[in-house]
């Protein structure tokens, strides 16, 4: 399996005060689904932005596709973030909007401004979008504004306006905080497949341990800005919960796991 | 038993009663008995002022003229066909007057409103442009029409660029809010897609605040239409419903002064109509 990224003793030091990454190196491959657990605070959400430099990382290298995200200028920063698709807890759409209208801002960076601003886009992009949408089971909503949406439905529109970047990754921020279990395992699955099938990684921050003991590749697990645990699920034990989320918090791993 | 259990159970603190017998629900301090006492002083200053105080001439409001007053405003038919059609041409007028300033101030607005909101712009360039607007905000629609009327001289263009002017800040300052309270994660998911900032601004800021920049904009041609009324008398600009009012209100005509006032007022409730239909409909 070929590495798609790769992290090498990356920090964050915001406001030359506080410590959000220290020294987090860690390596993500071909079809994979890695999640990233631990409590608030510990930097997940700043170590899934240095990745495409939403945030800037203070050290440390970032590789994806061999090519140095840390040093990429204004042009390959573009490129770089056109090939890594991301996903909020939040959704992130324009409610105002339609459907298919959110899904086309995936492929924004192929257009120019005039373009986009009109809508003028590409007869074969926008019959993909519908294609997507019919994947994830929104083919009755396509024209509809997406605050009429259920959360669930969001969710799908954020992925399918992922997967039309043609992303060589997907970055996930907590996918499922805001949504029901029922919602939440098809969210799951949906990446666990896009993962699989598609062959495109996908780095998923979480907090329900269950969830990511249940569909992750790998784990990661991460306490005040630093790396405690990168393995396999069944390598997951009481000690490394510990180390994790701290005293107290030991019976996770046996009962269910919501975190 | 859990600690939060045991502690509701624990006896209340007694509550305070007040003296109308609600319990009382917020500390009060001396700063609502400031407020009071102003109030109460202005209240008493003001009647003293318009009663004894001041010149007025108060029994000049007799029954009698209110009567006469009363009948003749309604005398539509006392008003030559022709005169009612030059007043409706005058209101036309009046609205497309109230209308381009507005359109103006709405276009010429919006690149500004996307320097001065903070989260689009750069620190400094968003303090400057909102500090030039609310200076241009601060100082009235007429006077601004009459100092660019002392400069460039009574025509029409001056109203327009002056109202055209005021509008302008009016935009910057609501643009300039309505882009800031864009949800920034909205903004966050375009700009990780690889996109231009000016297409974060097209495809998400202006689609995501369309809602509220359109009620901005009725607002603003309702208050366009109302000082596009005033600026005939006030300034002096012709052409315009109220320099109609004004002559008729200056020979005592109250029959001209009833229809031109009836125009205004059914034409400012047509607006408030279309208006409301209008933010409701962009709501949806």
């Amino acid at each position: 399996m070929t590495e798609i990224l790769s992290l090498k003793h990356v920090s964050k030091v915001y406001d030359n005060r506080v410590q959000a990454l220290h020294d987090v190196s860690f390596d993500v491959r071909q079809g994979e689904l890695i999640s990233i657990i631990g409590p608030s605070g510990a930097g997940k959400s700043t170590l899934l932005r240095c990745i495409n430099r939403m945030i800037e990382a203070s050290e440390g290298q970032i590789l994806f596709l061999d090519q140095d995200v840390t040093a990429a200028d204004k042009k390959q920063l573009k490129e770089v973030r056109k090939n890594i698709g991301m996903i909020f807890q939040n959704y992130n759409l324009v409610y105002r909007l339609s459907v298919l209208e959110n899904v086309m801002h995936g492929r924004l960076g192929s257009y120019s401004t005039l373009q986009s601003t009109l809508g003028l886009y590409r007869r074969e992009d926008v019959e993909e979008a519908q294609r997507l949408l019919q994947m994830l089971g929104l083919q009755d909503r396509l024209y509809e504004k997406c605050s009429k949406l259920s959360g669930g439905q969001k969710q799908r529109v954020g992925i399918a306006r992922a997967l039309l970047q043609h992303p060589k990754m997907i970055l996930c921020d907590e996918p499922i905080a805001s949504l029901d279990p029922q919602s939440s395992k098809v969210i799951m699955e949906y990446l666990r497949d896009i993962a699989t099938s598609m062959n495109i990684p996908c780095l998923v921050n979480l907090h329900q341990v269950d969830v990511a003991l249940h569909y992750s590749d790998r784990i990661i697990g991460m306490h005040q800005g630093e790396v405690v645990f990168f393995g396999r699920p069944q390598d997951l034990d009481d000690a490394v919960i510990e180390k994790i989320y701290g005293k107290g918090l030991e019976d996770l791993l046996r009962h269910g796991g919501q975190a | 038993m859990s600690t939060l259990a045991s502690n509701i159970q624990a006896p209340a603190v007694p509550l305070k009663k007040t003296r109308s017998g609600r319990y009382q629900l917020s500390q009060k301090d001396v700063s609502s008995w400031l407020v009071l006492a102003v109030g109460v002083t202005f209240l008493f200053s003001l009647i003293f002022f318009l009663g004894f105080a001041a010149n007025y001439k108060w029994d000049q409001f007799s029954p009698a003229v209110a009567a006469k007053i009363a009948t003749e405003f309604f005398r539509f038919d006392k008003i030559a066909f022709a005169d009612q059609l030059s007043i409706l041409a005058l209101l036309i007028n009046t609205v497309i007057l109230g209308f381009i300033t507005t359109v103006l101030g709405a276009l010429i607005g919006l690149p500004f409103g996307l320097m001065a909101a903070r989260n689009l712009s750069w620190p400094w360039l968003s303090n400057l442009i909102k500090a030039l607007a609310s200076f241009v905000r601060a100082v009235p629609t007429i006077i601004w029409v009459l100092l660019f009327i002392s400069g460039y001289g009574l025509t029409s263009t001056t109203a327009i660029v002056g109202m055209v002017f005021h509008s302008w800040a009016f935009f910057v300052k609501s643009y300039g809010e309505s882009f800031e309270e864009v949800d920034p994660g909205t903004i966050e998911a375009l700009r990780s897609t690889g996109c231009t900032s000016f297409q974060v601004i097209s495809s998400a800021v202006i689609p995501s605040a369309a809602t509220r920049i359109i009620s901005w904009i009725a607002m603003r041609s309702e208050t366009n239409f109302a000082v596009a009324v005033v600026i005939g008398p006030a300034v002096g600009v012709a052409g315009t419903i109220g320099s109609v009012i004004n002559g008729y209100s200056r020979v005592g005509d109250y029959s001209g002064l009833g229809f031109s006032l009836f125009c205004v007022f059914l034409t400012a409730l047509v607006f408030e109509l279309i208006l409301t239909r209008l933010k409701q409909r962009s709501a949806r």
